[in-house]
């Protein structure tokens, strides 16, 4: 499906999704109300990721506690560090005390060696607030490593030993909340939700769009419940907090979920019927969507582009719904690759078909010869991927995932949990547009029968 | 450094080249010596850009080790073999960045190898984020590159002209087509390949800020053999007419020809005469310098030109300097719009929130401001409206009008 490789030339492609370690630490920012970025970068660094946030982002697009110091050349041959402390002092008064500071700088500082932790550690003593100093991979990290470090920073800074531990309590912690929409806060409410049904509360999501006020709530949690985003960066977790971690898979698709809630249940000691009556009744109420989805879309051909563990779990669902997974772009570069997605596929016994194809961290020239070897037909018939022309004008589209400019959820829609299923039935159903497709379809026999 | 190009907004300049290079279609590549995290400079940017546009890119992707060892310059050789192989006969503009230039590859020596060997054209535009470089400078600079791959034989059109930094518009052909003369080629952000290159065909570059493009204009006069005129940008009734009287003039049109430009557009000021008396007085908040935008419109005399239109229909503007707003500063910005012909106050605030407390203070009827600061005229009691959302030229006049009564109506 790939079409032929320009001999020498492929490992100088493009990346299709853009992707940073600087991008996620800005992205933990934004999902923080109260945090300020100061970030120790020339002129050209700070705009480039604005631009991919504010494209992404929908419905708020107040980016102004994203601050930098603009250094220049000059600036480094003299020593730059001065001006950082300064600068971060300036902007705690500026930002009337934030919670959250992060300062960042990029590869090019890190390499001039100016001492960040020294600035870091000298300003620390005139701000009351948390100051994190991220230290910036560019050449090997992502969005989602950068988010994580920022998360498990945050996380693994708290005061676990002081707090009052309540039962049944937990914080989910390494959700990405990659932008303010209703899809965000949905998924946060419809994980909580389901959590409340089996009588646990939860203290603390890290991160969902709630204060640094809130988030210190969660040495009150008796858990830890890790999503798979945060990959092993909160391993120490547990003994640095002396409550149990419960690593759990990504609630997205009906098994998954059901799965999520019995990886909880057991962690906190909860009677496995209680999850078996909730999951039967809830499986019951989608029952209906579940049923008509299969109908719609039985049989249709898919390709997924999305993060590794993001892509598993949708493929997983795609599944359940009778769905073909026949090409899978996995778009980040930290969270395992075809080796974890297929592991994840393997927990779940979903199997993709022999000629299906994985493709890690997929470039743009790599699509053009996908499009090129297939003609005008289409190799699959729908597709779910962040913004990029892909057969565009011929396949159906689900704009999900970083950076998705068209698609916005301006209502809360979530994709996570019994609700995110029902959810994702109605999205895909409505994306498909059955007489296109059968058309398509059609086409694509009469070239398998043409076939020499 | 010029008061101009002090108040003017910077930009990294990879970032500003990548972006206008992946907006402008032609057969052409790019390579980008740099890491994996500024290739995140044009896709998905401030242009809305197609994936097969984005295609033509490839990027060196040196690594830590590289800089550590030495051998980002070897990269980059591999780099420029490769894509010069496989495209010997399209041209290869190479862009670098901050790490490869604080180092001090020797990029040009390595590509003039990489030409020899493969046969192919390589352009090297030196780029990054760690000089001062404002927008006008880096499209000058690219434009000037750009003009390399040009044919100094081209056979001139002795009754064209090229206009160069503003989007082509119907009007435009129609009233040259009247005067007798033809648009050789727009130059804009959207332009092709093609139409650069189509420059040296064309009598007369005619030009709306002879600052934005220094270097070019030289280039194409010293090389090319078309000289430059530097005309008012044609917005707002007067400054249209102007417009085409001075290219006319300069193109030594026959003066009975001018007489009928005159008739023209007396419909369009007796537009003007008309909607003047409910506008007059009105109080005009007009935004300079809040957002970096590589579209040449903006970053023409700073993206003044837009306020002829107000002060033909006699509103009393004030400029809304978003930036350093001390006041020897404010007083640079001063001394650059009086340069520019528009004498009026300077108010200045440096945080976008800032602007919503400014704009209640001031009392604005209106506001002309960047798209992004919407959210700051909101229960402000001030009109907005979007900047450079007015058009140039005679017919639009209308347009305009009603435009500015909608964003007045909706306070």
């Amino acid at each position: 499906m790939t079409g032929k490789v320009e001999k020498g030339l492929n490992e100088f492609e493009i990346p299709v999704v853009p992707s940073s370690n600087l991008l996620g630490i800005y992205m933990a920012v934004h999902a923080i109300p109260d945090a300020v970025n100061l970030t120790h970068v020339p002129v050209g660094c700070k705009p480039k990721i604005m631009n991919l946030m504010a494209n992404h982002e929908g419905l708020d697009k107040n980016f102004y506690r994203n601050r930098w110091t603009n250094i220049s050349g000059v600036d480094i041959i003299r020593g730059s560090e001065e001006r950082l402390e300064h600068f971060i002092r300036e902007c705690y008064g500026r930002y009337n005390q934030p919670g959250v500071m992060v300062v960042t700088t990029n590869m090019v500082i890190e390499l001039a060696a100016c001492d960040m932790n020294a600035v870091v550690a000298n300003a620390e003593k005139d701000v009351d607030a948390r100051l994190l100093h991220m230290k910036t991979r560019d050449f090997d990290g992502d969005i989602y490593d950068g988010y994580s470090d920022v998360v498990a920073q945050l996380a693994s800074g708290l005061d676990w030993a002081e707090a009052t531990v309540e039962p049944k309590t937990v914080n989910i912690i390494g959700y990405v909340y990659d932008r303010k929409e209703y899809e965000h806060s949905a998924n946060v409410d419809e994980l909580t939700r389901m959590l409340s049904a089996l009588s646990i509360d939860t203290k603390s999501v890290f991160l969902s769009n709630r204060k640094w006020e809130k988030l210190k709530q969660a040495p009150g949690a008796a858990h830890n419940v890790i999503l798979p985003h945060m990959g092993n960066k909160l391993a120490e977790l547990e003994k640095q907090s002396g409550r149990p971690t419960i690593d759990t898979t990504l609630p997205l698709g009906l098994a998954p979920t059901v799965r999520w809630l019995e990886q909880i249940a057991e962690g906190i000691g909860i009677e496995p019927e209680a999850v078996e009556n909730y999951v039967a009744a809830e499986q019951q109420r989608l029952a209906p969507a579940l049923r008509y989805a299969r109908e719609r879309l039985h049989g249709l051909e898919l390709a997924i582009f999305s993060d590794t563990v993001t892509a598993a779990h949708m493929s997983v669902l795609a599944t359940e719904l009778g769905m073909d997974v026949v090409l899978v772009g996995l778009t980040d570069r930290t969270l395992g690759g075809n080796r974890r997605f297929r592991s994840i596929l393997e927990s779940f016994d979903v199997a993709l078909r022999d000629d299906a194809e994985v493709l890690e961290n997929p470039t743009l020239q790599q699509l053009a010869r996908i499009e090129e070897s297939a003609g005008e037909v289409p190799p699959f018939d729908m597709i779910i991927r962040p913004t990029f022309d892909f057969f565009p004008e011929t396949v159906p589209v689900l704009e999900m995932g970083f950076p998705s400019r068209f698609a916005h959820t301006v209502y809360p829609l979530p994709t996570y949990g019994f609700n995110g299923v029902g959810v994702m039935c109605q999205r895909l159903t409505d994306a498909c547009s059955r007489p296109r497709i059968e058309g398509w379809k059609r086409a694509k026999q009469r070239r398998k029968r043409n076939a020499p | 450094m010029s008061d101009k190009a002090a108040i003017e907004q910077k930009a990294c300049s990879l970032f500003g080249t990548a972006n206008f290079l992946s907006i402008m279609s032609g057969d052409f590549y790019i390579l980008l010596h740099c890491y994996l995290d500024c290739v995140n400079t044009f896709m998905y940017g401030p242009f809305d850009v197609s994936r097969k546009q984005l295609e033509r890119f490839f990027y060196t992707n040196y690594s830590e080790l590289d800089i550590i060892d030495g051998t980002t310059t070897e990269r980059l050789g591999n780099a420029a073999r490769a894509l010069g192989e496989t495209h010997p006969d399209k041209p290869i503009i190479v862009l670098t960045s901050c790490a490869v230039e604080m180092i001090g590859d020797d990029v040009r020596a390595e590509l003039a190898a990489a030409e020899e060997e493969t046969g192919a054209k390589f352009i090297l535009i030196r780029t990054s984020g760690l000089g001062v470089f404002t927008i006008s400078g880096i499209l000058d600079k690219l434009a000037s590159e750009i003009l390399e791959l040009a044919h100094s034989g081209e056979v001139k059109q002795t009754d064209s002209v090229n206009l160069v930094g503003i989007a082509p518009e119907p009007e435009f052909e129609e009233m040259f087509n009247r005067l007798g003369l033809k648009i050789n080629t727009c130059i804009h952000e959207g332009s092709a390949l093609d139409d650069w290159l189509n420059i040296p065909r064309g009598a007369l570059n005619v030009v709306f800020d002879r600052a934005q493009f220094p270097s070019f204009l030289e280039k194409a006069r010293d090389d090319f053999g078309v000289p430059f005129l530097e005309v008012d940008a044609p917005f707002g009734v007067k400054a249209s007419v102007a417009f085409y009287r001075k290219v006319a003039e300069a193109m030594k049109v026959p003066s009975e020809k001018l007489v009928e430009l005159d008739e023209i557009a007396k419909p369009h000021t007796r537009l003007i005469a008309k909607a003047r008396p409910q506008f007059e007085g009105l109080s005009l908040g007009y935004n300079l310098c809040s957002i970096v935008d590589f579209s040449m419109r903006p970053n023409t005399r700073l993206g003044l030109p837009d306020l002829k239109i107000f002060e033909e229909l006699g509103f009393a503007a004030e400029f809304l300097y978003q930036g350093d707003k001390r006041q020897a500063h404010l007083d640079r910005v001063s001394r650059v719009v009086k340069e520019a012909g528009f004498d009026h106050p300077v108010c200045g605030f440096n945080d976008t929130f800032l602007l919503s407390p400014l704009l209640k203070e001031r009392g604005y009827a209106l506001t002309y401001c960047a798209d992004f600061l919407v959210a700051q005229a909101r229960n402000t009691g001030v009109g907005f409206l979007r900047l450079h959302s007015l058009e140039p030229g005679l017919q639009a006049t209308e347009r305009n009008i009603r435009r500015i009564q909608i964003a007045l109506d909706r306070r």
